[in-house]
Formats: C-alpha cells, structure tokens, sequence
C-alpha cells in the first residue's frame, strides 16, 4: 500500500512537470521528500543508520525530520523564487514607467512646458 | 538644465538656477484631493511639473479633472511608497528635472511652502531639504504611543547612523531633493515606507541636509495607512536595513 502512494506522488508530480504546471527545477526538491519519506523509510537499516548519525534517540522520528528539513528547504527555495520574480517585476514596471512618463513628458513639451 | 553660479565658500557648493523641479505625489486610495493639489500646483509657476503615481489604488483616479501637464503612471499593484519613489526618481533623472519635491496626497503638506523648500537647493546650501512638523499633537491612545515610540527609535538610530546628520523627525514625507543626492539615492532599493531610509542614506552619503520647521495642515482627507502590523513590518525592514548598512561598513 505504501509502495502504491508513493508511487502515485511521484506519478503526480512526473504529470505536474510533462505539463509545464511545475517547474522541473522546483520539483526535485519535492521529489527527494517522496523518496525521502517513502522508499527510504523502507529500509530499516538506513533508519537506524540515520538516526545514529544525526543522534537521534527514536529512530524512525529520523524519517519525519528529515523530509521536515526537506519541506523547509522547497519553502526556502521557493521564497528566493517569489523574489526574484518580485524583483523582476518591480524592474518591468520601473520600465513601463519611463516608457509611458517620456510620452507624457512629449506631450508636455512644446504645450506648456516653459523650459523645452 | 541651469547654469551653475558661484561656489559656495562654505559648503564647496554652487548656487543652482531652478527652473524645472518635478513635485511628485504619490498616492495609494487618497484620490479625491489629485485635483485640488494638481490645480495648486499650477499656479505655483510654470517651473513646476507634477507627477501623481498611484500606488495601485483600488479606487480609479479621474485624469480627466488633472491640470493639464500634470502627469500620471499607475502602478499594476500596491508596491509600497518605495517603488513609486523610484518611479519619480528616475523620471527626473531622465528628463533633466534639477530637483524633486515629494509631498503627500492627503493634503497635510503646505504646497505654499514648497519654494521655501527648494531655497537652501537653490543657494547650493544643501542636497536634501525637509520639511518637519512642529505641530504634531501626539494622542494618549496605544496607538499614538506606540507610533511616538517608534518614532523616536527611528529616529535616534538614524541620527547615530549617519552622526547626527539625518533630520530630527525622521518620517517626514515632505522634502525636496537635489538631483546629486536623487542619483546618488536611486541606487538602493527603496523600501515600502522609504524615509527614514532614504534621510539615513543621504546622511550617510553626506549629502548636506537642512531641516526647515513648518506647521503642517491636519489630513484633509483620510488618515494614515499605517496600521499596527504595517508599522510592525516598517520597524522590522528598518532594522534590517540598518544591520545591512552597519555590516556593509564593516567590510
């Protein structure tokens, strides 16, 4: 059962990618979490293998902090992407601004404008 | 652009002839007085150009009541004081403007006062010339406290940043700017409520910076859009700010 839902995540977020509704880049983080959480946790001894090296006590909670560390990083990652974006956008309005302000100012020029 | 005139002996500056100074207003859901403010600023002389930039307001501005010559850009969403101040900014640089008078839309700024304002430009005593209000009637509410306190630690850290060379009252949104400083402050990204920043980058920069006292008109219209939580976030992004600029000094 477990197999079939991870197997279905990954199916869905292989869909998500093949339609251009996710990013490829902005998917692996995602993809890493599904294998994080389903093939990996399989293997009792990678649980136990985790959990000794990250000093964790309750092996299996190794599992869910990892794929938590994981979340937060796709978080991370797609707070840099919105910026950037926000950056690009405030930068295409800076230059919409000047385009459509020098074609007021054309106007202005020779109408009322004492100096041009 | 003007000619320069003779040096200043003191300040190594030069007088400046203004014949062009772009007053920019920018606006966020304050419409109902554009008009009023285009008109007076018409008849303040021909030298002065007026560009309104709405902040995305959800309420349509009429152009058709502006004075003609003045100018309009409306932004496609609400970006913050900030961004619309480079839209200004960057106008004036383009377009030759010598300085830049900003004041706000509601009203509370006295447009007579704007060649007052523009004087110390003029005689190449300073880059940037602020208004500061001697009439502000602080409340007893929270509110008023709170936006006193916060306030006050704007302004004490913006005075120890730039050695006392930033202005007492440093949420003054009426000033006017020489286009030194204008080029010189352009280049950082201005934030969403940008004075206080912009009064520590031209300490900092050291451009010269005259306080002019005014008794400044109550708010015509509307009251301020600074909320709890916006001024929560103003705090925050000064701090940040500060901490950027002290560890950019440190390198």
């Amino acid at each position: 059962m477990k197999l079939v839902i991870v197997l279905a995540l990954a199916g869905m977020l292989l869909i998500l990618v093949r339609r251009n509704i996710l990013q490829v880049d902005l998917s692996f983080p995602l993809f890493a979490a599904v294998i994080m959480l389903g093939f990996a946790s399989m293997s009792e001894q990678f649980i136990d293998w985790l959990a000794a090296r990250l000093d964790i006590l309750d092996a299996p909670r190794a599992i869910i902090l990892v794929a938590i560390a994981i979340l937060l990083g796709i978080v991370a990652f797609l707070t840099v992407a919105i910026s950037r974006i926000r950056y690009r956008q405030i930068m295409l309005v800076r230059f919409l601004a000047q385009v459509e302000l020098d074609a007021q100012e054309r106007v202005n020029i020779g109408t009322s404008n004492p100096v041009s | 652009m003007a000619a320069a005139g003779r040096a200043d002996s003191g300040s190594g500056m030069t007088n400046r002839r203004l014949d062009r100074v772009l007053v920019f207003i920018p606006t966020y859901n304050d419409v109902e007085l554009l008009a009023e403010l285009s008109a007076e600023l018409q008849r303040l002389g021909a030298m002065y150009r007026t560009l309104i930039v709405d902040d995305g307001s959800s309420v349509r501005v009429d152009i058709s009541t502006l004075t003609p010559g003045t100018m309009y850009f409306r932004l496609p969403t609400n970006f913050g004081v900030g961004i619309a101040t480079h839209v200004a900014f960057d106008h004036a640089l383009r377009h030759g403007y010598q300085a830049v008078v900003r004041l706000d839309a509601d009203g509370q700024h006295p447009i007579e006062h704007i060649p007052e304002l523009l004087e110390p430009i003029q005689n190449g005593e300073a880059d940037l010339v602020v208004g500061i209000r001697m009439n502000r009637h602080e409340g007893t509410s929270i509110r008023a406290v709170a936006a006193s306190l916060v306030r006050r630690y704007l302004s004490l850290v913006a005075r120890l940043m730039t050695r006392a060379r930033a202005p007492k009252d440093v949420n003054s949104g009426f000033f006017a700017m020489s286009t030194n400083a204008i080029s010189k402050i352009n280049r950082v990204a201005l934030e969403r409520y940008p004075e206080p920043q912009l009064y520590v980058l031209a300490g900092r920069q050291k451009l010269s910076i005259v306080e002019i006292p005014m008794r400044q008109q109550s708010r015509r219209h509307r009251s301020s859009t600074i909320t709890l939580g916006r001024a929560l976030g103003m705090f925050y992004r000064f701090n940040i700010f500060v901490l950027g600029e002290l560890l950019q000094r440190s390198k």
